[in-house]
């Protein structure tokens, strides 16, 4: 007799050779496309559209109880805070009076020696969506995408200190690199001589490494690292990290120099993106 | 086909679409520094038990859209879990008649297997890329997966209308 071709007593799928080759031809071109060029930010754009709803389902219990701490809070305690808020706004007010000054002082000497440097950068508030699940990688995603005019290589910072800047900026939401990931480097100065030098991260959220410092160099324990404004990515004068220690070994050409971030990197849920003028 | 297995699949396709939603959430799911390399890759769990259960519907291009959207979730390459993913699948779906015969000690060491074949084709691909990772979060999800299967196994096996052929005497 013929075997008849049935379906049920085994069921074969069809063409799943050619269907495997051509899948594998599909995303070898991604690999290879990916890093190299930028057409295929659509397709990354229009997949994180399509998983926002799955991200802020994941994200809302954590809403939800913000919401809830929010509304729970007794009146003594609200009246409490509100109080010692006050005091401290005088206290700030007081303080800002005195910078507003020293901020006029400063734009007026910049403008006698024609740096053209602006003091005042606009920034807006986003907040944190997730976190990368591989801490190796330190990236975040954040709530702000191209519709609220976020840019790629946008700086990120928090009320402390410089955290990040902005990797890939999709249609709705954005995902950002932080200092201390291991593939990232920011140009840095000591604020207190200028010492110019690179500050790596390490993937470790309290250290990052400094290791281009020659043996003679002027650096002590607890100088502030503050962003050069080379590289033209950071603009100058915001405060990254603290020296934590200095080993010296005469057979090296370098000191081994770690800092410690002045942003609390992992800490963070609301950043601000910092709007430099040139890339409005 | 007839009017009941319509129905079977349109329920299954209802449920396996709500697995890789709760995969893809759990891959989202920011989870403690200390358990987070050992957490297994949902995705790729739901994609083996789909493609040796319901090779039909579940294939290749399912493999392929999990992939992606594991991709762009992890900020990884575009395509480097989609071509791991779609490797192991096709094995899986190849061979899913001898898979459903093992038994689950024998399925197990299989899966165990195609894990560390995942990891290793995304170990590959980032060295080829030069992406630095930790060496713990390779070896670490195959443990994760290890430990994970049985109980995948065990939950989604009750949530499924089988349209496997009765044996006609």
């Amino acid at each position: 007799m013929v075997a008849k071709k049935d379906d049920h007593s085994r069921p074969r799928i069809p063409a799943l050779t050619s269907k495997f080759l051509f899948f594998v031809i599909l995303s070898a071109f991604m690999l290879i496309n990916d890093q190299r060029n930028d057409y295929l930010s659509i397709l990354r754009n229009s997949i994180a559209i399509a998983i926002y709803p799955l991200q802020s389902l994941v994200e809302a219990p954590t809403r939800i109880s913000n919401w809830i701490e929010k509304r729970v809070i007794s009146r003594e305690m609200l009246i409490e805070e509100n109080k010692n808020l006050q005091d401290q706004e005088k206290i700030n007010l007081i303080t800002l009076q005195r910078y507003a000054s020293l901020e006029q002082e400063n734009i007026r000497l910049r403008r006698i020696l024609d740096a053209a440097d602006r003091l005042n950068h606009e920034v807006e508030i986003a907040r944190i969506i997730t976190t990368n699940s591989n801490p190796y990688r330190h990236t975040i995603t954040i709530n702000k995408g191209i519709q609220d005019g976020v840019y790629e290589g946008q700086v990120l910072l928090d009320a402390d200190g410089v955290l990040g800047q902005i990797l890939h900026s999709n249609f709705l939401t954005s995902e950002g690199i932080l200092i201390s990931d291991a593939d990232h480097a920011i140009p840095v100065q000591i604020n207190r001589n200028g010492l110019r030098t690179i500050a790596m991260g390490n993937g470790s959220f309290t250290k990052l490494n400094v290791p281009y410092i020659p043996n003679n160099a002027d650096i002590e324990i607890g100088d502030l690292f503050v962003t050069s404004g080379f590289g033209g990515k950071f603009p100058s004068g915001y405060p990254v990290a603290e020296v934590m220690s200095i080993i010296s070994d005469p057979a090296e050409q370098f000191l081994t120099v770690s800092a410690k971030p002045i942003a609390q990197l992992n800490q963070v849920r609301e950043l601000m993106l910092l709007r430099t003028a040139n890339n409005e | 086909m007839n009017k009941n297995e319509q129905i079977n699949k349109n329920q299954n396709r209802i449920i396996a679409f709500s697995i890789f939603a709760i995969a893809m959430m759990l891959t989202i799911i920011p989870f403690p520094e200390f358990i987070v390399h050992y957490m297994p890759d949902w995705g790729l769990m739901a994609l083996i038990f789909l493609s040796i259960n319901l090779p039909k519907e579940f294939n290749l291009s399912t493999a392929f859209f999990v992939g992606l959207i594991t991709d762009v979730i992890k900020g990884a390459i575009l395509g480097q879990h989609t071509l791991s993913s779609l490797i192991i699948v096709f094995a899986t779906t190849k061979y899913h008649l001898q898979l459903r015969s093992f038994t689950k000690i024998q399925l197990l060491a299989n899966i165990l297997l195609l894990s560390i074949l995942y990891h290793f084709i995304l170990f590959w691909v980032n060295g080829v890329a030069g992406v630095s990772s930790s060496l713990e979060s390779y070896w670490a999800p195959i443990i994760g997966n290890f430990i994970a299967w049985p109980i995948i196994n065990e939950i989604l096996s009750k949530y499924f209308i089988y349209n496997t052929p009765k044996k006609e005497v």
